[in-house]
């Protein structure tokens, strides 16, 4: 991308592109975050390199086998197996699949649909910005898993459903955002004098609004990435999300509930693996919006 | 004031309508004849033909919509194709359990999240704050439902002390059924308001207001809860309205988890059981739960902060 002055992390400041990258190493909590999320990645995209087994086979004989780290013996299922004799690692690594491709399309899908809403209510006013944030109240006045289960009914489950399901109400977050930005930015002498020359309203928006929302954007979108990973997997859980056939870490929770008392490591590994991951892109984006708006720093 | 009330409570109704036509729109959009969504498998035809002409299915759609609403506002939405009773009866039934839970979860979330969020700031960056730090982004990132099962593994199998499933009966046996549940919704509540209190409290102490308490000799208890704590507070009780809505939407996975008799539980069964008319209810009835919520804490708000009412 060409630099100009609108493309800057914050508006009003400047610093050069290499002071900006240290600055951006230096932060811990991105750094931790981004770190996992990286293994993740890499996790789900290796996932048939890595995978010690395949993980839709069912042994009956080796189900419920413990984790080589609870029995000692030589057992090939490091991370022990599941009530149908299937390899809890290559399940957790394959699961890693679903979580990202929901997660990131999801993001995709809410941040695109959120922040064209915000940026027309914002920039426009009047009564466009009247009517469109009614209808985010609207959306904010159920809780968001309710309004998620309801889609669900209506479309079946599935894993593409469940992006089109989460991004239909994440949405309503990115378009809050992106006005309370646009708002902002909208006086600013920049977009005064893209006006002056008589730019259109809709280069304005997309040349000059949308490169300054940038920063504020991939903050909430990498927050939001742990958002819709917890609820794929909440979904999953309740089991209507991806369907039961493929591995998914709610899921395997939910199927090892019942051998609590025998096999505590069905439930609980998934689980560790899916609060860390969550966790990372939370600091991804808390370090992000630290390094991008220092004045949010505490 | 009052023109901030007026206004506040017009919105309020806006959203409420905007919610019904959701709700109303629910079963048109399913697949099939409405009718027969609206009616069990085994419905005769002349069950059928009621339901039709109860909802007035062959009129005009917001001719529908009007005898849906003047239904709604009458309390008779239909009868629950589970259990065949009315989805208005069954809330009744089920409110109460969700209500005490919810009650839980807020009051231990409030009583345990205040002081550790004006200790982290007063430690800021020290070794109090980093752990609390900690506690509060654990509640945040681990998932509800896994956190209730671990809790149920740790309690209930392993040390069995507590309680893993259901309600219970008689006072003590009810309050000890609500341990676990209560804890695990009120969590992800509690890791908010700890950050939430330590940022405004950070905040608030490098106000003029508390160097003049501190400048004219007050102790630094009274400083700290006379002078910041209360200013720190006041957004802090917008989160404590919008979380009812929060706490509402756990409800639905933590009853689900524990196996507790609330309106949680019912929409994941009724949502399971493609019952209708149940879920329209739910749907209707939460969002009322939560705008009112939302509502009557705005108005506390704009009572406690004037600079709000004139915005």
């Amino acid at each position: 991308m060409r630099p100009s002055a609108n493309t800057l992390p914050t508006p009003g400041t400047t610093r050069s592109g290499y002071r900006n990258f240290k600055r951006l190493l230096g932060e811990r909590s991105l750094l931790l975050g981004s770190v996992v999320l990286i293994f993740v990645g890499l996790m789900a995209l290796a996932a048939p390199l890595v995978a010690p087994h395949d993980p839709n086979v069912m042994k009956p004989a080796d189900r419920l086998s413990e984790p080589v780290f609870v029995s000692g013996a030589g057992s090939s299922y490091l991370l022990g197996s599941d009530f149908l004799g299937r390899d809890v690692l290559s399940r957790i690594i394959y699961g890693a699949r679903v979580s990202l491709v929901v997660g990131i399309f999801a993001v995709l899908g809410a941040g695109t649909i959120g922040v064209l809403v915000g940026a027309v209510a914002g920039y426009y006013g009047k009564w466009i910005d009247e009517v469109l944030m009614r209808l985010v109240d609207m959306g904010l006045a159920v809780p968001g898993l309710l309004l998620a289960l309801v889609i669900v009914m209506l479309l079946g489950a599935g894993m593409w459903n469940v992006v089109l399901v989460l991004s239909s109400t994440g949405w309503l977050g990115f378009a809050r955002v992106t006005r309370g930005v646009t708002l902002s930015l909208k006086e600013r002498d920049f977009i005064l004098a893209a006006r002056s020359y008589g730019a259109a309203d809709s280069r304005i928006i997309v040349r000059h609004l949308i490169p300054n929302l940038i920063a504020p954007i991939t903050v909430l979108a990498s927050q939001q990435l742990g958002v819709f990973i917890y609820a794929e997997s909440s979904l999953s859980f309740l089991g209507l999300g991806v369907p039961l056939d493929t591995p998914t870490w709610g899921s395997m929770i939910a199927q090892g509930r019942s051998y609590l008392d025998t096999s505590w490591w069905v439930s609980t590994l998934p689980g560790i693996v899916l609060t860390i991951t969550v966790l990372g892109a939370f600091y991804v984006g808390d370090g992000l919006r630290d390094v991008l708006d220092p004045r949010l720093r505490r | 004031m009052l023109k901030y009330v007026r206004r506040r409570a017009l919105t309020s109704i806006i959203s409420i309508l905007g919610i019904s036509v959701i709700a109303f729109l629910l079963p048109r959009l399913a697949p099939g004849d409405p009718a027969l969504v609206l009616m069990s498998d085994d419905a005769t035809d002349e069950i059928i033909q009621q339901t039709r002409e109860f909802w007035g299915l062959n009129k005009p759609l917001y001719e529908q919509y009007y005898i849906f609403l003047s239904r709604a506002v009458q309390f008779d939405l239909g009868t629950s194709l589970v259990t065949g009773r009315s989805t208005i009866e069954t809330v009744k039934d089920f409110f109460p359990n969700t209500l005490k839970l919810a009650l839980v979860a807020w009051v231990w979330s409030v009583v345990v999240s205040i002081p550790l969020g004006v200790l982290a700031a007063l430690h800021r960056n020290k070794i109090p704050d980093m752990v609390i730090r900690l506690f509060a982004m654990l509640g945040r990132g681990m998932p509800n439902f896994w956190l209730g099962i671990m809790l149920i593994l740790l309690f209930a199998v392993v040390w069995n002390l507590l309680p893993a499933f259901g309600i219970g009966e008689g006072f003590f046996d009810q309050a000890k059924h609500l341990i676990l549940p209560g804890f695990v919704l009120g969590s992800a509540f509690m890791a908010l308001l700890v950050r939430m209190v330590r940022s405004e409290m950070l905040e608030v102490l490098n106000e003029d207001y508390v160097r003049t308490a501190r400048a004219k000799g007050l102790t630094n208890r009274m400083v700290i809860y006379r002078h910041a704590l209360r200013n720190a507070l006041i957004p802090v009780v917008t989160i404590l309205g919008l979380e009812i809505g929060g706490l509402i939407g756990g409800s639905i996975i933590t009853e689900t988890v524990f196996a507790y008799p609330g309106l949680g539980r019912l929409t994941v069964q009724s949502i399971q059981g493609l019952d209708y008319p149940m879920v329209q209810t739910l749907v209707l009835i939460f969002a009322l739960i939560y705008v009112l919520a939302s509502f009557f804490v705005d108005v506390l708000y704009g009572y406690l902060d004037p600079r709000i009412r004139y915005q």
